[in-house]
């Protein structure tokens, strides 16, 4: 006998990031997931964006193991958790619920999920973020956003990153744009560099545009 | 490698819709931009639906392909066009289908 279901199989994982949302909501936060393959520069964006939002933030670093990243963000003292997944490969909404118990949000406007290295699996898994965010950079190529479909697909926003290194890279600029607006028409695409601190200025508009 | 914990959440659908009788097939549905391995599924189902009612289920997937949908026209094409709608030539397509992954039915014993 055919019983029908219908059910979404990450149902369990919707529903709590559902009452994260109202949580952070609750809270007057805006919380962005950032998402990127490994050494992309996801670190990197978020101490650079701690420097020039000026406004009280807080973060979520997720890795398979180590603290390196909550040291470096604790350093610029705003409220940090690392979660270490020992091995899994993104973040799940039971993960951020219970490391929001250990974050003071008191103030907070910006909460930033730092998910794992991965453009596979992250982006199933939501989070009750408000944005999704990917950063990409030019040494992984500008053939990325035709390889990962799933991942340009499901973001609100891209930030190319290592913009500095482009004369030393075959990285077509156009290519990758062409990838993304495929996919992916709306989302816009910043040009930076977080080394030079070339092209934030437009993502931090873009960050307090989302917040206002 | 997310697929055991997909695969636990797949048992508990199934065993939870089967209402104690024994589930002799899960049919599901997988797009194709959703990142979900099938072959994954099917081992780690092996593995860990034992002593469950769903042990020795058959697994039926359908697969959905991903259709764009222009943002100009509003024609709907595949992905091997790269995003070029082949009715108006504009790139740019929003994603219609190929991000579902959800179980359609069961099959249990009478």
């Amino acid at each position: 006998m055919k019983i029908k279901v219908v059910k979404n199989i990450l149902d369990a994982n919707e529903q709590m990031a559902a009452e994260n949302k109202v949580l952070f909501k609750k809270k007057g936060i805006v919380a962005i997931n950032i998402m990127a393959s490994p050494g992309a520069g996801k670190t990197s964006l978020i101490l650079q964006t701690i420097d020039a939002l000026g406004e009280r933030l807080a973060v979520i670093e997720g890795d398979l193991a180590s603290t390196f990243d909550a040291e470096k963000v604790g350093k610029k003292n705003v409220p940090v958790v690392q979660i270490n997944t020992d091995g899994g490969c993104h973040l799940d909404a039971a993960m951020i619920r219970t490391s929001l118990e250990k974050l003071k949000l008191d103030g907070v406007r910006y909460l930033f999920i730092e998910n794992v290295g991965n453009l596979v699996c992250p982006a199933e898994f939501q989070l009750g973020e408000d944005r999704r965010v990917l950063v990409a950079s030019v040494p992984e190529g500008d053939d990325k956003p035709f390889k990962y479909p799933g991942m340009f697909a499901t973001v609100q926003a891209v930030v190319l990153n290592k913009m500095d290194v482009l004369p030393y890279i075959d990285f077509s600029v156009a290519r990758f744009l062409e990838g993304v607006r495929a996919i992916n028409p709306k989302a816009p695409v910043f040009q930076v560099s977080c080394k030079t601190k070339e092209g934030l200025s437009d993502w931090i508009d873009w960050l307090k545009k989302i917040a206002s | 490698m997310h697929e055991l914990t997909i695969t636990q959440n797949i048992i508990d659908i199934a065993v939870s819709q089967a209402q104690n009788r024994r589930i002799t097939g899960i049919n599901l549905v997988i797009g194709e931009l959703s990142s979900v391995v099938e072959e994954s599924i099917r081992f780690c189902f092996d593995v860990i639906s034992k002593d469950t009612p769903a042990e020795g289920a058959r697994i039926a997937v359908a697969r959905v392909p991903a259709v764009l949908r222009c943002v100009s026209c509003g024609s709907e094409f595949g992905m091997e066009k790269a995003g070029v709608c082949p009715a108006c030539g504009k790139r740019g397509g929003e994603v219609a289908a190929g991000k579902e992954f959800y179980m359609e039915s069961i099959e249990v014993e009478d």
